[in-house]
This record gives C-alpha cells, structure tokens and sequence, in this order.
C-alpha cells in the first residue's frame, strides 16, 4: 500500500496577524490548523452560518478550497532555486495601490466607449477615423462623456481618467473598468495561501497533485490533462538538469497513466540528447514536492515507505536502468542517502 | 521541451499541451532576466547602476544641506561661522534637530523609492507573457483550443512572472490587464432596421456655413441614430475650443413626429476644425406608429423630413456557413494580407523574427496546420517575394502561388481613381453568429471607402495590451472581380451594440457597378449587394 501522500513532508508553521495579536498556522498531516484557535471547527461552522470570520480561518478555509486548484501549479514554485516573492507585505501593497484593492467597486457600466484602431498592416494614415484629408489632426469626443465627466469617461460603479492622444491624431477616453476587468475572490485567496511562504507553497502543491492523481479526489482524464503534463514537465525539467547536467527543455514529459513508476529513457537529439519521461502525476506530490526530486544523484520515482524525516524511495541512477531501494533522510532541510 | 503523450487525444489536448509546455519554456527564459522595477527605481544594467548611484549621492546631499540650512535657521544663527557665535549656533542645531526629526528621516530615506515618472524602465520578462499570449490567441482563433483554456494558460502565465516580482506584481489581483479575448453581448431584443436617408442641407454653426449629409437612420426599439457627415469651408486649423463649441451645438438638434412627440438628440462622433462625421441619437425611439420624422439642425432654415417606413430596396443578401477545417487556414491567411499590405516589396526583416512566422511555427508545432497546408504554403510564397529567411520548420515548405484576389488587392492598393459620392444603404444582414448588423452608408473618394455599420451582438472592444484577435471581419468584392480588405477605421461601443467606420482597401474601382460587402463570423458568413449609384454627398 503507498504511503500518504504528505508522509515525507515534515510539519510546518507560519505566524499571521489575526484579532489584532499574532497567530499561530501550522501544517501538519496533510491538514492545515489554526493552532490559536482552540474552537476552530465551531468557528469554522458558526462562519459557514453567516456568522463572523477572522485571518485564521479564512486561510484555513481557503486551503480547502484551493487544495483541488490547477492554478496553484501554475503559479507556483519550480524547483528549488525558483523563489515566489509574494509575501503578507506584498499583499497589502497591493491592497493599498489605488486601482488595486481586493474589493474593486467596477460593475458592468452603460457609458460608451469610442476609439480607433488599425488593423495590422494597413497603412496608418489611411485607417485614422475622422482624419481630414489634408492630413491634419482630428479627435472624437463623445457628448454623454463630456456631460457626466468633463473629460474623462465614467462607467458606474467605476472611476474616471483623463484624455489620451494617440500618435494618429485621435483623442478618446480609456475606460478604467473596462469589460473583462473583473474581480476574483478566488485569486485574492490564492495569493493570501501563497503568500504563507515556501513550506506552504510545496504543500499546496502537493495537495493539489495528489487530488488530480490516480488516488485522488478528480478523475484526470479529461481537460486537465494538458494542465498535469505542464506541471510535471516544468518540474521535472530542472530537476532532470540537475540529475543529468542537460538543459531543463531537454525534456520530453508525459503522464503515466499505467501501474508502476513510469519511464526514463534518454533519446538522441541534433544537439545532444533529451531525456523521454513517462511519470505520474502522483510523483509531484510524493517525491517533487517534499523535495525528493534528485537525491544522492538518483532520480527518485516513487515513494514506498516515509515516517518523517525517513523515507524508503526507489530511485534511478541513470535513465533506462532499473530503479533501486534507496533509504534516505532529511538533515537541516536536506535530504540524504542514509543506506542503499 | 516537447509534447508528448502516451495516449492519442483530440487535437485540441495537443494544441493546449503544446501552449502550456510553451508557457513552461518562456517561464524557465523569464527566469533567468531581471527582476521588475517600478518606474524610476533603477536603470538598467552597471552604467545605469553607477548613474542611479550618483545621482541618487548627489540628490542625498542637496537634502542634507537643505535639512542642515533649515535646522541652522531653526536655531536662530549661522553655525557656519566662526567663534562663540558658532557654538551657540551649534547647540541651537542640536534643539533643532530634534524638532526637525520626521524631516531628517524623510531625507534619510532611500531616495530610489521615490517615483520618477519620466522613464519606464524594460520588462523583459514581459515579452515572454507577451509570445505565450500570442500563441493563445493564436491558437483560439483557430479553435485549436476553447477561449477558456488560452485565457487560463495566459492567466497563468502572467501571475507566475508577477508572483516571481519578473513583471508588475500588481497584476497577480488581475487589475492592470483587461482579458485578451472579447464577450459577445447578447443583442437587445428587438429587429433593426435602417432607413436610408441620403439628404443633404446647408445650416450655419457659430457664424460659419456648415454642409450636412445624413445618410441612414438606425431605429431600433429604444433609441434611433442619425449618421451624419459634415464638411465647412475655409476654417483655420484645429482649435479645440472651436470644436468643443460645435460639439455643443450639434447637441441642440431636435426632432418632431407626426404625432406632435418631440425628441433631442445627442450627437457623438470627431472630426477636424473642417469636419464633423458622427451620429445624432434619439431616445426613446419613434413609436413604431409614427409615420415621419423632422429633424431640425441647428443653424438650418428647414427641417429635414424622414419617412420612416420607407424601407430600402431590397438587396441581395446571403449567407453561408464556413468550412470549420479552414478555419486555421483563414486565420493565417488574413494575417497574410496585412503584411503584405505593409508593402510585399518591403525589405526582409532583419535580426528578429516576424510575428507571423513565429505564429506560423507555432501552428504547425500544435499540429494544427500542415507543411502541406494552403495558408502555410501561401505564406512561404509571400514571404519568398520579400526575400525573408524562413524559420526551420518553414524552409522545407514548398511555396504555393498567391490567390488572384491578393495580387488585385496589391496592384490596385495605392490606386487614386475612386469615384466620389455617397449611397445611403440602410441594409439589414442575415444574423450571423449571434450578431444583427445594418450597412448604413457607403462612401467613396479618389483614394479611399469606407462604409458604416451598426451592429447588436458585436463582442466588446479590448483594451488590453495582451494581443487580441476578431472574430468578425470585412471584405467586398465587386461585380469586376475585384477584391478588398478592410481597415477598421472609427468605432463606438456600449452594450453589446458598435457603430463601426470600415475603412475598404483599396479605393474602389471606377468602373465597379456593385459592391458586394462580406462579414465573415466565427462559423459563417453573410453578404448584402449594394448598387454603386453615387450621390454627391459633400
């Protein structure tokens, strides 16, 4: 039987401002807690009642709900030398940039928007909307926009922003709130969990690989399998340059969807060789993830056995070679071969 | 990196892997560049360190001494100068450094935070979100993959740079970027129709003679427009002011029906100090009761009387659907046209790769064209003519020939022999993917045409700076054969609904009798037949 998905992965904590002092978050399991909030499932339940909310439980809430989120792979870190720089400061930077709040009061407007465009490739002159025929500058205003803004477009619920000229001679207003300019709750969450730190980040990660592989909540087959195939090649990428000194795109990966580990073979390529991977997407939540990838020069493919901070794992020396047992075993944030 | 797969899937999972492995790539490239810097941090590379760094020295000690002056007049007296006056005067700077604390913390502050507008230094990285987005685009035009899917990966994409600080992080809140791809709005309900008008009146604004065509009015259910053109004769350049006046004045139109109703217009649209072309707006719209309308421009003696059941002559109109399996074909094939618009006989491009070849490339990596494919084959005829290298997986291609249309369209492109005049259209076109459409005019000069359409149902206008692609576009052809593209001119949009200025190229053929106008949609296509009997307009 396969170990738990999380069983390499050692606990993690993280602090965060909540009800004005500062609360403890830690991982653990597979699971995130609210460690200062003693009543966490009776808050958890009051909130989903309407009642209120707190930093805590949000974040804890939105990990549940996140945990199945291909985005979170999209975003998320590649290797061990690709760093996210969102942190709780850059967070609230943003949500202090005028233009840039969480909360955006634009909705769908009626104002109208006027411009010109020009299609690729024809001639500038010719396409310029209300353009004279001597070539002289030309602009287009729109009456309702002067009524209502003096010179700047207002949508409701929106803000209003000067004039722009284009090179061409015409003159408009750029709507802020535009259509398409839309809020997302979803995505705010996001960052808040990503900004928990680089333990988190791997630990989301994991959770949401484990949730599209074999074992987990969501059948894979279907749309999300060009999504899986990106994940696992941007990571197995630079850890295959690790593991083989060749470039990271030297890497033609796909997903296993057969019983056992996979496959590695090396391929000829005019300009050197490229490694021909077949692994499951199950291998980015047990071995990528808690930082398994490429161990005592091995490969690892699968996890067999873990107890944290020791963990049994087949591992390939080179590709097209059998895998072998290796045990190993994280020092100081470090993973080691501790017996072959 | 390149695709693969263990087990056959549609081509729309190749085209999304391709895309997403692509994204991958240009996300490892981005990887290795410089991180963002808000505008004005810091230039690049060391000479621009070295200068950031004396200035930055230089602009220090201007703020030192300016905080040293302001202490020492604080302190009452020249700590400068020599003997017990100076003493005293120090001791004053020291009462006054205190005082002067938040001044001195400001100045102490890292000056290269604060903003400095005028220079907006590169972001590399950004052109990596920038190719992703093409080949999105790209590949969703050609239906290669859903809208969906393209919008996600560049999504994607661009909050992976942003949360790695490799382009503006304020974009991870999806605020600085409109979407890439446009919504089509459902059309109001309700027909449209136009009526074409055709009058032309003289009318004086603010002391000058103004001549004034109105070509078709629009009626829909809640609001009727009025296109019109207007020229005035001996005026001095543009004077803004100028115009903001007969802006206002055009705002004092005014209609009355034969029922006693009456309606104000409000007038949108641009022009020069010389002309005004734009749209009268009436709301609410005539009763459909009503039998005409008379409209009174200001300045003018007499009102312009519209009948407003007077329908257009019935035109010929079709429509038929498209060949799905072309559709990638279609796509390159009009991005073909626009360069060779640019000019066939211009020099190759040289040191970077042009977009279409980079698209084209990208097409047949997804699987979604062929080495064999006509469009591929066309491009590599075109693009021999201009002596361009051809990127590898576009070298072995074998060249096909240039459809005759283009090669019309390239002869004639810079022709002046137009005729002059003006048709008041007002015909209605099939629907067509969801879109209602109205030809209101068309007109012709020496050197150029163009027509005006209003449309219900039209997709949004985008304003993000992620390339786009439209689904619907314009063509003609006239009874002679002769073939011409379109040049969106001037376009207005609010709800679903777009007033449009269709610029045609090139000029229209003298001898030309009819113009057929095409709109091809995503799916279809429609055509209406105009006779081309000119009236002077202007």
């Amino acid at each position: 039987m396969s170990p738990d998905w999380w069983a390499a992965f050692g606990p993690a904590q993280t602090h965060v401002s909540c009800s004005g002092s500062t609360h403890r978050l830690r991982w653990s399991a597979g699971s995130l807690q609210a460690v200062d909030h003693p009543d966490a499932e009776g808050e958890l339940v009051m909130a989903a009642l309407g009642g209120d909310t707190n930093p805590c439980l949000d974040l804890v809430m939105a990990w549940g709900r996140h945990s199945d989120d291909l985005t979170v792979l999209a975003i998320g870190p590649r290797s061990a030398d690709d760093t996210l720089t969102i942190t709780a400061r850059t967070v609230e930077d943003l949500a202090s940039r005028p233009g840039g709040p969480f909360r955006s009061p634009v909705s769908a407007g009626s104002s109208r928007i006027i411009g010109r465009r020009r299609s690729p490739g024809l001639p500038r002159g010719q396409a310029t909307y209300g353009r004279s025929a001597a070539g002289g500058s030309s602009f287009s205003v729109n009456s309702s926009i002067i009524r209502k803004g003096g010179g700047g477009s207002v949508r409701s619920g929106g803000r209003a922003t000067g004039p722009l000229r284009s090179a061409g001679g015409w003159s408009g207003y750029a709507p802020r709130g535009w259509p398409g300019r839309e809020d997302d709750p979803g995505r705010v969450e996001l960052i808040r969990l990503l900004a928990l730190g680089r333990p988190f980040q791997l630990r989301l990660s994991g959770a949401v690989a484990h949730a599209w592989s074999a074992a987990g909540q969501h059948s894979r087959r279907g749309r999300s399998d060009p999504a899986l195939t990106a994940a696992l090649a941007g990571r197995l990428g630079p850890a295959a340059a690790q593991w083989l000194a060749i470039d990271a795109g030297d890497v033609d990966a796909a997903v296993h969807d057969d019983h056992g580990w996979g496959q590695l073979s090396l391929a000829p390529q005019p300009d050197g060789r490229k490694l021909v991977a077949r692994l499951p997407v199950s291998w980015l939540a047990g071995v990528w993830a808690p930082g398994l990838a490429v161990v005592g020069g091995h490969l690892v493919v699968s996890v067999l056995a873990a107890a944290w901070p020791e963990v049994r794992v087949l591992a390939v020396r080179s590709p097209g070679r059998d895998p072998a047992e290796l045990t190993i075993r994280q020092r100081r944030g470090h993973w080691s071969v501790a017996a072959r | 990196m390149t695709a693969g797969s263990e087990r056959a899937g549609p081509d729309r999972d190749r085209a999304e892997t391709y895309l997403r492995l692509r994204a991958e790539a240009e996300l490892r490239r981005a990887l290795t560049m410089p991180r963002f810097r808000p505008p004005g941090m810091v230039l690049p590379g060391p000479p621009g360190q070295w200068l950031m760094t004396m200035s930055d020295r230089r602009r220090m000690g201007r703020r030192r001494r300016a905080v040293s002056r302001a202490m020492q007049r604080r302190a009452g007296a020249d700590a400068t100068a020599p003997g017990p006056a100076a003493a005293l005067a120090r001791s004053g700077v020291l009462r006054a450094r205190r005082v002067l604390a938040p001044a001195i913390d400001w100045a102490a502050q890292p000056l290269h935070r604060l903003p400095r507008q005028s220079w907006q230094p590169p972001v590399p990285a950004r052109d990596c979100l920038e190719r992703v987005a093409e080949l999105a685009v790209t590949l969703a035009a050609c239906e290669a993959i859903s809208e969906e899917s393209a919008e996600e990966v560049v999504e994607g994409m661009r909050s992976a740079l942003a949360g790695r600080s490799l382009i503006d992080p304020a974009v991870l809140l999806g605020d600085a970027f409109a979407r890439a791809f446009s919504r089509v709005q459902p059309a109001p309900a309700g027909p449209v129709r136009a009526v074409p008008v055709g009058a032309t009146t003289e009318c004086e604004l603010l002391g000058r003679p103004f001549r004034i065509y109105l070509g078709a009015l629009i009626l829909e259910q809640k609001a009727a427009a009025l296109t019109m053109r207007s020229r005035v004769a001996d005026v001095a350049e543009d004077d803004p002011e100028h115009a903001h006046e007969i802006f206002q004045a055009l705002n004092t139109c005014a209609a009355v029906d034969d029922r006693g109703a009456s309606y104000r217009a409000h007038f949108s649209g641009g022009g020069t100090a010389s002309h005004f072309d734009g749209r009268f707006r009436f709301q609410p719209a005539p009763p459909a009761a009503a039998r005409w309308l008379d409209v009174t421009l200001p300045g003018a003696a007499d009102a312009v009387r519209i009948q407003l059941h007077t329908s257009a002559a019935p035109l010929p109109v079709t429509s038929g659907r498209l060949a799905p399996e072309l559709r990638a074909d279609r796509y390159l094939d009009s991005l073909i046209i626009g360069r060779l618009a640019d000019g066939w006989d211009a020099r190759p491009d040289d040191g970077h790769e042009p977009p279409i070849l980079r698209i084209a490339t990208g097409l047949l990596a997804a699987g979604v064209l062929t080495p064999g494919s006509p469009s591929v084959r066309r491009l590599v005829a075109a693009e021999a003519r201009r002596g361009q290298r051809l990127p590898d997986s576009l070298a072995t291609v074998e060249a096909g020939s240039l459809p005759e249309d283009w090669l019309h369209f390239l002869r004639d492109f810079n022709r002046t022999d137009g005729p002059t005049g003006a048709i008041a259209v007002g015909a209605t076109l099939p629907d067509l993917d969801g879109v209602s459409c109205v030809i209101t005019e068309l007109v012709s000069e020496a050197d150029r045409a163009s027509f005006q359409a209003h449309a219900c149902g039209w997709p949004e206008p985008r304003h993000g700076p992620l390339r786009d692609h439209e689904p619907f576009g314009w063509s003609a052809r006239d009874d002679l054969g002769g073939w011409y593209a379109s040049a969106e001119g001037g376009w207005s949009y609010s709800d679903g609904e777009a007033d449009m200025d269709v610029r045609l190229h090139p000029p229209i053929a003298p001898q030309a009798r009819t113009l057929q106008l095409i709109l091809t949609g995503p799916a279809s296509e429609v055509s209406v037949t105009i006779p081309l009997t000119w009236l002077e307009a202007l």
